[in-house]
């Protein structure tokens, strides 16, 4: 089977096409033949993406398929070789501050610091983020409770197990209720009920307050549970696009996990 | 440069340190007693008046005068003398293992070539790699040297000629130091290295932390990703890093005071006293214009290093190589002569450490005060390095 670009792009449809839903419905995040080189290296290689409010679009594919490099790019660590990649409308490189205020991060490292208590962390990253006082405080333990740690709020984040600091890490996400949510792996190495909380966590979040969520993950399951599209990567390309139900019918397969494989294994041939 | 987050990155830096006593221990318990104690110790341990030269003698001379030079060893304060019969097999050994500092043999024609117009000899072992040896050798030079003068001068006389004749000049020397100058005078030397090796030291440590520990711990992608600006983030933690630096510093000064006045105390009673290192306050006005200058360079240059390496082993490997080549850079630049040690002066942070020596022989000089605006312009400089090494990708892609 070989599989293109233009094949799998269910609903992104001609340019034309999405200049007018944008006009209708503005994508939150949009990346538009982003190029990223690391000398001799082509980590993404002209990949174009949009992600709506209210969406949680997954970006698949195998390891090096250039996911981290595109996440780092959307939250201006890296600065793209060409192309445009904008959130909110606001230029990863013209206008990083504005990118980096519009988003709430979870990375794969939930990067939280161990000596700080688990309110000290959000109440760090809430003076980041602009937020002070009164409103910061409620916040903090509004997010606690909704993540379930106000009881350990006052415990240092050393203390605390893997499951509870990435529950902490996506209720630092959610601080300053940035439009934008991107998710690295934040279910990689959780038990099976924690797990499953952020997970519900991701999925309530995204639908209540009408985020555009971008999702990593090499969990098949976990897409397909919480994605609402899926944009399958592979040597920094674009190798599919659609609903996890489009992209099985297009394939004939069953599940995401073997239109995965389906796709890798079809770019991996001659 | 939002000035609200540079100091919630401060506060955030400063309040994790504290948290870490381990920091603190190294910040204020290591100069507090550990720098000026072994600074002490070293001065106390070279003084004769707590361990007595120890010299042995082997008086071969048939006649008085070999005698005569042992009785005035024997009266000196600071020295202990053992009298042998012959020169020991193992005498190299003995010298060695500092059982005896040095050792005089007098030849059995001592006194008879004296009293006879000639040159006599006395051989003297030392061993080469004993300080004490060279020291305790000095001692017994003073003594030949005034046992002489007392022979030239009795000659002389029993030819009718004064002392003076062939001692044309007298060399007056007079201490223009201030009272207390001779306790004080180690400050100069050894302070350059309390700032480095305290205050670089404790910062070191600290600042590695926050730069590739950040990385190692998997905190600094997130942080990057705030909105906080990397210059922020720079100067937020080089303005958290400059306090324990100062209280390095302050620490050690304070520890020199007690050291001083308990070594005073103790080895004011020992005959002779020791020179013990006390606070020169003469150095107060070019320490509070370099401290700052070199907390500064050396923050910058350490969270340079820290972010420019990719693991918190390469940035060790890179910070014990800066701290050796500052180690001893700031002690053999002292033996340097002044045309040499000025122009070591401008460079980077060895440079802004010895500065004070300059102060005190000139004041605020124009070669000092020019010293001063060129540390000036490396902290620019280094902080301007460290906003690049910041600002470039390897910041992100380069780790472990």
């Amino acid at each position: 089977m070989h599989v293109t670009h233009e094949y799998y792009n269910l609903k992104g449809g001609s340019q034309s096409n999405r200049i007018g839903n944008m006009q209708a419905d503005a994508a939150s995040v949009v990346t538009k033949n982003l190029v990223k080189d690391f000398g001799k290296l082509r980590a993404v290689n002209g990949l174009s993406f949009e992600v709506r409010a209210g969406e949680v679009v997954g970006l698949l594919g195998p390891n090096g398929a250039g996911k981290t490099t595109t996440i780092r790019i959307l939250s201006t660590l890296l600065q793209p070789t060409s192309g445009e990649a904008s959130v909110l409308g606001h230029d990863v490189v013209a206008e990083p501050e504005k990118v980096r205020s519009s988003e709430g991060i979870v990375f794969e490292n939930t990067g939280l610091y161990g000596k700080l208590t688990g309110s000290e962390n959000l109440e760090y990253y809430g003076h980041l983020y602009g937020m002070d006082g009164h409103a910061l405080q409620s916040r903090v333990q509004e997010l606690l409770k909704v993540v379930g740690l106000s009881e350990r709020a006052g415990d240092k984040v050393q203390d605390f197990s893997r499951g509870m600091k990435q529950r902490l890490a996506i209720a630092r996400a959610l601080l300053h209720d940035a439009p934008v949510l991107i998710l690295d792996e934040p279910t990689a190495s959780l038990d099976v009920p924690s797990a499953r909380s952020v997970r519900d966590l991701i999925k309530t979040t995204t639908a209540s307050e009408r985020k555009a969520t971008i999702l990593c993950t090499h969990n098949m399951l976990e897409a397909q549970y919480l994605c609402t599209r899926v944009v399958i990567i592979n040597k920094g390309m674009k190798v599919a696009e659609g609903t996890p139900e489009e992209l099985e019918r297009m394939s004939d397969t069953h599940g995401l996990e073997d239109v995965f494989l389906q796709l890798v294994r079809s770019e991996a041939q001659p | 440069m939002n000035v609200d987050r540079v100091i919630w990155i401060m506060r955030k830096e400063a309040l994790e340190v504290l948290r870490d006593r381990r920091a603190l221990l190294g910040a204020v318990l290591f100069p507090l007693i550990f720098m000026p104690f072994a600074s002490q110790l070293f001065m106390i341990g070279m003084s004769p008046a707590i361990a007595k030269y120890k010299i042995a003698v082997v008086n071969n001379d048939t006649g008085t005068l070999g005698g005569l030079i042992v009785q005035m060893f024997m009266m000196t304060n600071g020295t202990e003398v053992v009298l042998l019969n012959a020169v020991p097999a193992d005498i190299e050994q003995k010298l060695a293992g500092s059982t005896y500092d040095v050792a005089m043999i007098f030849p059995s024609d001592f006194s008879s070539n004296i009293t006879s117009g000639l040159q006599s000899r006395v051989n003297a072992m030392v061993y080469p790699g004993s300080t004490r040896s060279f020291m305790a050798l000095s001692v017994f030079e003073q003594i030949i040297y005034s046992f002489e003068k007392v022979l030239v001068a009795q000659r002389l006389t029993s030819v009718q000629l004064s002392p003076e004749f062939i001692n044309p000049i007298d060399l007056s020397v007079r201490n223009v130091g201030k009272e207390g100058a001779q306790e004080s005078s180690p400050f100069g030397f050894m302070s350059a290295f309390f700032l480095v090796i305290s205050a670089f030291s404790s910062m070191l440590g600290i600042g590695l932390e926050k730069s590739v520990g950040e990385k190692d711990k998997g905190t600094l992608e997130a942080l990057l990703a705030s909105p906080a600006s990397r210059r922020e983030i720079l100067v937020g933690k080089l303005l958290s890093l400059l306090p324990f630096g100062l209280l390095s510093l302050v620490a050690t000064i304070v520890g020199l005071v007690i050291g001083g006045f308990i070594g005073s105390m103790i080895t004011g009673q020992v005959a002779g006293g020791i020179q013990v290192i006390s606070f020169d306050s003469s150095y107060l006005p070019i320490m509070l214009v370099i401290a700052p200058i070199f907390l500064v360079q050396a923050a910058a240059l350490i969270l340079l290093v820290g972010f420019f390496a990719k693991t918190l082993k390469e940035a060790q490997t890179y910070t014990s190589v800066v701290t050796v080549v500052l180690s001893f850079g700031t002690m053999f630049v002292f033996f340097l002569p002044a045309y040499i040690s000025k122009w070591i002066c401008l460079v980077p942070i060895v440079g802004i450490a010895i500065l004070q020596s300059f102060y005190v022989s000139e004041g605020f000089s124009a070669f000092v005060l020019s010293a001063v605006l060129i540390q000036i312009m490396y902290v620019a400089l280094l902080l301007t390095l460290a906003l690049r090494v910041m600002k470039a990708e390897r910041l992100v892609t380069a780790s472990a």
